[in-house]
């Protein structure tokens, strides 16, 4: 309390910085310019802008007057702040709007995956309880056989690809993908609970697209043709589960 | 692998930033950044070694050798008086801000978050810290149009001018990331409105200030806002460079805001492809949540510069396009200022063309460039993108606006 009233008094003697600004009577010597091309902007989590770069690149391919798109992250308080605002046009993110987000938003389902445990098929762990996982680290870590162990060295890898095709090639590698990533290892239950995108498997994840109200126009034909396009249905199952 | 500047004598940034680590990654150097502000101490110790400077114009000349449209601005421009530069701080608040962006390590006094970028100084305020909306946006555009890449505003209106707002938009197809700072009425922002702020543009961040002490609260003074306040920064007693050529503390969320721009500068010189939409979206994906009423939370220099460094960029891969950010005739003089964006490395030239007749053909280069020719007049301007083969890839046009002669 001490410090917040330093602050206002600080504030009050003028060497803070709240500077009035008016409106100058000067004409502003901008030219009006012209209208550009239709730019959709698309905010949201990173961790899904490889599968939306892919899915614009290819709509992009297919329909010759597709709008320009830019993508800009800002992660998911973010994308779906800056959808409410206008700053952007839609949000990729990682869960559906909640009641502590702005009202009149729409959430298109785009892509469902979860995390998974994965082992070396020559090393068939059946089972990871939480609390063996969570004295391990997060990836690469090698496994003895019939358990998981937080031995050193652990190695990061930028991409689910890399991670999948480590673990395939070392006996002693564990690591966690998502499930699209998952053919020819051992998938690991969870506390007893096979790797699924559906409940009641924790480790689930939804992607989709946050809207202002029903996405109308070229955004409406983007994701129209998202949800219908076999194209588009094989890019997203590249990476995850179709929804 | 450079290091942190010996930091014995001299004292660094708040410790929230991770700063020591990112400043193993990047220090700002190559980019400039603009402060619209009540102007600098050129010569004090900590500011003069990161002077921007305008390399075509000679100082004190009382010509336009640059032909940019203002004579001798030669480290900025001085937008509160009709003739002549006079970029000296008779208020103390740029100063202050400027010092926090890019004080240089120098071993003395006080190191700025990107300690080697460089400082643009654009003079809106006078003495007594005011200003208008006009210089403003005039500030904005010149910013952009002179390279920066950051552009602080530490300043606040209720006023909702459209000339402000277009700034702003000029500034995101020239690639300028806008910080502003949230304002000093303890007030949520996304219930009432405050300006530049509480505009909504993706090349625009607002600043709250976060108490040093305690990083979880913001001080009574800080407004916020979880829509229109993203961030928060370091931006209580926070010790600067002032205008006597000393040094002092001062609050407000002015002091915050300088560290996300500083912070932006070091992003923006790790990675010089992102766009202002890019390094925004990166800077607040990896800010660190903390209970504080912000969307995204406190600034993380570290994981900022860290993510920039890692990412390649969405619009570098798009097609090129083409926007006229001014076309403007003066006297007997037009110029054309036109930004390009998406993959400029495939624009070679530019084709200029003024109601249909070819005026000239330029070598492209930057993002944003400006064309000048004096004689011929007319209506309307067409500046078309060519690649090497001639092929025409983007085209924008523009009415030519005629200004008042100075």
């Amino acid at each position: 309390m001490t410090r917040a009233r330093r602050a206002w008094r600080l504030l009050w003697l003028g060497t803070t910085a709240t500077l009035l600004l008016s409106p100058s009577p000067a004409a502003a010597a901008a030219a009006r310019t012209n209208t550009p091309a239709a730019t959709i902007t698309v905010g949201g989590v990173s961790a899904a802008h490889p599968l939306a770069a892919d899915l614009m690149f290819f709509y992009r391919r297919e329909r010759p007057r597709a709008p320009r798109f830019a993508l800009v992250g800002g992660g998911n308080a973010t994308g779906i702040a800056d959808v409410a605002r206008r700053v952007v046009d839609a949000a990729v993110t990682d869960r559906p709007p909640d009641a502590g987000d702005p009202a009149g938003l729409h959430y298109t389902p785009l892509a469902r995956s979860a995390l998974c445990v994965v082992t070396n098929p020559a090393n068939p762990v059946a089972n990871v309880t939480p609390g063996a996982l969570a004295r391990t680290a997060w990836a690469g870590t090698r496994a003895s056989r019939g358990t998981l162990t937080p031995s050193p060295p652990t190695r990061t890898f930028a991409t689910q690809a890399q991670v999948r095709e480590h673990v395939l090639a070392t006996a002693g590698a564990w690591g966690i993908v998502e499930i699209a990533f998952t053919a020819g290892l051992n998938v690991v239950a969870y506390d007893g609970l096979e790797c699924s995108p559906a409940a009641p498997y924790p480790a689930r994840r939804e992607y989709g697209v946050v809207t202002r109200g029903t996405p109308r126009g070229a955004l409406g034909r983007f994701l129209r043709w998202i949800a219908r396009d076999a194209t588009a249905r094989r890019v997203i199952a590249s990476r995850y589960v179709v929804p | 692998m450079l290091a942190p500047p010996a930091v014995a004598s001299e004292v660094p940034p708040g410790p929230v930033l991770e700063l020591p680590a990112a400043w193993q990654l990047s220090q700002g150097a190559g980019v400039v950044v603009a402060v619209i502000d009540s102007g600098t101490r050129l010569e004090h110790p900590d500011l003069a070694p990161n002077l921007w400077r305008n390399a075509g114009e000679v100082a004190g000349n009382r010509r336009d050798d640059d032909g940019n449209g203002y004579v001798d601005d030669v480290h900025g421009v001085d937008l509160t008086r009709r003739h002549g530069q006079d970029l000296h701080d008779g208020y103390g608040h740029g100063t202050h801000v400027a010092g926090t962006i890019a004080a240089a390590a120098n071993g003395r006094g006080v190191i700025g978050v990107a300690y080697r970028a460089k400082l643009m100084t654009i003079k809106v305020l006078d003495r007594a810290g005011n200003g208008n909306t006009g210089a403003v946006a005039q500030g904005i555009r010149y910013a952009a149009a002179n390279g920066a890449r950051i552009v602080n505003l530490s300043v606040e209106t209720t006023d909702d001018d459209p000339r402000v707002r277009a700034a702003i938009k000029a500034a995101a197809a020239a690639d300028v990331l806008i910080v502003c700072s949230a304002g000093n009425g303890g007030t949520d922002l996304d219930r009432s409105r405050l300006f530049p702020v509480s505009i909504a543009a993706p090349n625009l961040i607002g600043v709250a200030a976060t108490d040093e002490v305690d990083q979880s609260a913001l001080p009574l003074f800080s407004n916020y806002g979880r829509l229109t306040v993203p961030v928060a920064a370091p931006g209580v007693d926070v010790l600067s460079t002032s205008r006597t050529g000393g040094y002092e503390t001062k609050s407000g969320t002015s002091m915050a805001a300088p560290h996300v721009t500083g912070v932006a500068a070091l992003m923006a010189a790790a990675a010089p492809q992102l766009t202002a939409p890019e390094l925004r979206g990166l800077l607040l994906e990896h800010a660190v949540p903390t209970g504080v009423p912000v969307g995204a939370g406190i600034v993380d220099a570290l994981r900022s510069v860290s993510a920039a460094l890692a990412a390649r960029g969405f619009e570098s891969g798009q097609p090129p396009g083409a926007r006229v950010l001014l076309a403007t005739r003066r006297g007997r003089v037009t110029r054309v200022q036109v930004a390009l964006r998406g993959a400029i490395d495939t624009v070679r030239r530019l084709a200029v063309r003024l109601d249909g007749r070819l005026i000239a053909r330029v070598r492209a280069g930057r993002r944003v460039q400006t064309v000048a020719w004096r004689g011929r007049t007319g209506r309307r301007v067409t500046v078309t993108a060519l690649a090497a083969d001639g092929r025409r890839l983007a085209s924008a046009s523009a009415r030519v606006r005629a200004v008042r002669m100075q």
